[in-house]
Formats: structure tokens, sequence, C-alpha cells
């Protein structure tokens, strides 16, 4: 499956929510076992949380190195790599270090009560 | 009764700081009729702008009310508040016009793509910044990361300022992002407390530990660490300073430092300066490298 991205959310990846969307336009046929091709062309601007939603969930149920091998990227813009692989490697840490996981979490439902 | 806050004429240098988080100290309190002085100003960088239109809407937002004495701005100071929209944003007499400044900007709630199209079309996008649109676009990534922090962590009641100025002489771009929020101290303490009393850690671990690898981003989408944004300015030559509580975080040259500081400020200030010069930044090739991850 390949997915076009700017169509999707536009030139701009900055939200969780479009993130979001991307995620759950290409989750069906990851979780179906198949390759999914994300195409980045015409993308310029990148924030790392709309990685975490778009590729960091995966973390929880699947282990980095399948999804190294079936989630490919094209077009991918420089300015977009620092983010992807932030995200990434702290989603990988978030979901397999409980320690870590219990204290961040901790911190996020304290911001959101207050909030 | 109404009580005056005298601004001096305030850069970037720890004076000036001290002397913002003397007027945000004095300024604490609820219904306080507050007016802000200008007489002895001779200059104020964007700094500065952000932190006093930030603090006079905090005091608004406490059920006081606020003054700006505009018959003492100087020549100069008062061609700079009108030109950024500042004196415009708080009813004073001059409208806003383009320069050499950036647009003193106050979101009460945060809007990325507004945001973004500020750092893009009024910030980096005058042509100022000799860089190649790839590299420009990292740029503002990675400011857009700052202004979300601020938003999501901060737990501002009123929200994010910012101001930005580009210096032609010196030839540097500069933006401001403050919040009056909770400060990363008080998230890093939280996230801590298994380990540590709160009194135990002191501000400036606190923002170490933040810019350390690893600490950021829950994969739900929000995050506490600063790495991303530390090795962006440490690759490219730039300059940050950041405040929150006590603590203080420089990164200069290429290298990180923190330190302690004696005057305390419960929100976030980040003060970021870029070079106008290619040659200082990385190439977008250099970029780009396999594995992603």
């Amino acid at each position: 499956m390949k997915v076009n991205v700017q169509p999707l959310v536009g030139a701009v990846c900055m939200t969780y929510d479009d993130g979001a969307k991307l995620h759950d336009a290409y989750r069906a046929a990851f979780d179906r076992g198949e390759e999914v091709v994300l195409d980045f062309a015409d993308t310029r601007i990148f924030v790392s949380r709309f990685f975490n939603a778009a590729v960091g969930q995966l973390l929880k149920d699947y282990g980095i190195d399948e999804v190294r091998h079936r989630l490919k990227f094209e077009n991918l813009p420089g300015a977009a790599v620092a983010p992807l692989r932030h995200s990434v490697e702290n989603a990988q840490r978030y979901f397999h270090d409980p320690k870590f996981q219990t204290a961040l979490d901790r911190v996020l439902e304290a911001q959101a009560a207050e909030a | 009764m109404m009580i005056t806050l005298n601004v001096y004429t305030l850069n970037e240098e720890e004076w000036s700081y001290q002397q913002l988080f003397r007027l945000w100290r004095e300024a604490s309190g609820d219904g306080l009729d507050v007016q802000f002085d200008f007489t002895g100003c001779g200059f104020l960088r964007q700094n500065a702008v952000a932190f006093l239109g930030g603090l006079a809407r905090l005091i608004e937002y406490r059920g006081g009310r606020v003054a700006f004495a505009w018959d003492t701005l100087g020549d100069a100071v008062g061609a700079n508040l009108a030109q950024n929209g500042f004196m415009e944003s708080f009813g004073g007499p001059r409208k806003h016009w383009t320069g050499n400044s950036i647009p003193f900007r106050h979101d009460r709630v945060q809007d990325a793509h507004v945001f973004e199209n500020y750092l893009t079309q009024l910030w980096l996008g005058r042509g100022w910044v000799n860089v190649s649109p790839g590299l420009g676009n990292a740029i503002v990534g990675n400011m857009a990361e700052i202004y979300l922090n601020a938003f999501e962590h901060g737990q501002s009641p009123i929200g994010v300022f910012a101001c930005g100025q580009h210096y032609p002489n010196n030839r540097e771009l500069n933006l401001t992002i403050v919040d009056f929020g909770v400060g990363i101290p008080s998230n890093v303490r939280l996230f801590k407390a298994h380990e540590f009393r709160p009194e135990q850690l002191r501000a400036a671990n606190c923002m170490e530990w933040a810019f350390q690898a690893g600490t950021s981003t829950k994969p739900g989408g929000r995050g506490i660490g600063l790495d991303l944004l530390q090795d962006f300015v440490r690759k490219n030559g730039g300059r940050l300073e950041m405040f929150s509580h006590e603590g203080y975080v420089l990164i200069a040259d290429g290298k990180i430092s923190f330190a302690e500081r004696s005057k305390f400020f419960e929100g976030t200030l980040v003060n970021i300066s870029l070079r106008c010069d290619e040659s200082y930044y990385c190439l977008a090739s250099e970029m780009s490298i396999e594995p992603l991850f």
C-alpha cells in the first residue's frame, strides 16, 4: 500500500491530529502484514509530534525491526529526518521501559488535570 | 492604588533578564493597577518586548489593569514598539509597519499552522537568512517545537508570546518565545518524584535532564524533552538561552551549559539567535542519513 502524505494532511506536518490521520490511513494495511510506503513528496515542515502519532505509536504493537522492514519512506525531505528519528527512538524507549513510561504518564496526567 | 514599574534599557545580558524577572515579581498579586514607565529606557530587544507583553496580559488575567506611559518612550524605543505592533496591541497611538522587526505575537490558544506561517513569512522568509529552502524548513520546524512545547507543557493560562528582530549590523536573526506557566523544573520534578523529593532537584539539574536525549515525547503526542532542539542549535552555530525558575541553559559555540540563577521566574523564556550566513549551517544533504531509524 502507498499513501501520498501531502494530499492527506497538506505540506505542513506539525500536529498530532494530522499524524493520527496518516496513521489511520495505513494502519489496517500494516496490520494485515502488507508493506506500507509513505510518500512525502511536496511536504516541507515537520515537528516530532506529527511523527509520534504517524509512526511512533506503531512501536506499541510492533518491534523496531518489523517497522523498519515494512514501513518505507519515499521523497522524505531532509528536514523530516531528525524529527522522525527522534520520535521513533523515544517511542521505542517509552514502550519498552516500564519505569520511564510510568514516570512520563504521571507527568502528563498531572498536566491534563491542571489544564 | 497604581504602582509604577520602571522599564530600563534591556538587552540580552544577565542584568537585563534580572530586570525582567524583577518586573514579574513586583507585578505578582491579584488586582494590581500597574503603569509601565520607559523614562530610563534607551533600547528594548525582542526578549523584553515579548516578556513585557506577556506580563501585561498576566496582570490583566489576574484582575488588574495595565497602562503604558507612551509619552515616556524615547524616539527609538517608540519606533520599535510601534513597528513591531506592540503599541497597537495595547491601545497605543501608532500603528505597526514593516521594517527590521518581526511582529509581537500573542497566541491565546495553540494554532500550529498560524505560527508556522508567522515563522515562514514574517521571521525567516524575509530574505535575511541565506539558507536553502530545505534548511529553512528545518529551522521553522525546530522553532515550532518550542512553540508547541510552551503550550503543551507550560500550562500558561494566558497563552504564549513571541517577538523577533533582525539585526543587520550583527547579521543576526532573533526570536523569543515566552510563557507564564508552571516552568520546566515543575514538570521534571513531577517526573522524578519516585526518585527525589522536589527540594533535592535544583532547577539547573532539571533543565539539564530535560535536554538529555530520550527524556522526551510520549508516543501519544506530547513530550517534555528538548534534545532535538539542542542538537539543531549546536550543529548550526546558533545561540540559545532558556530561563525557567532559577534554571538557566546556554547553547553557544557548539557547547551547552547549565547554571543556577538567583532570580526566579516561574514560566519559561527561550531566546534564540541565528546567524544570517549559510556558511554556518549544515548542508541539507548532511541531514539525510540512512538508516532513518
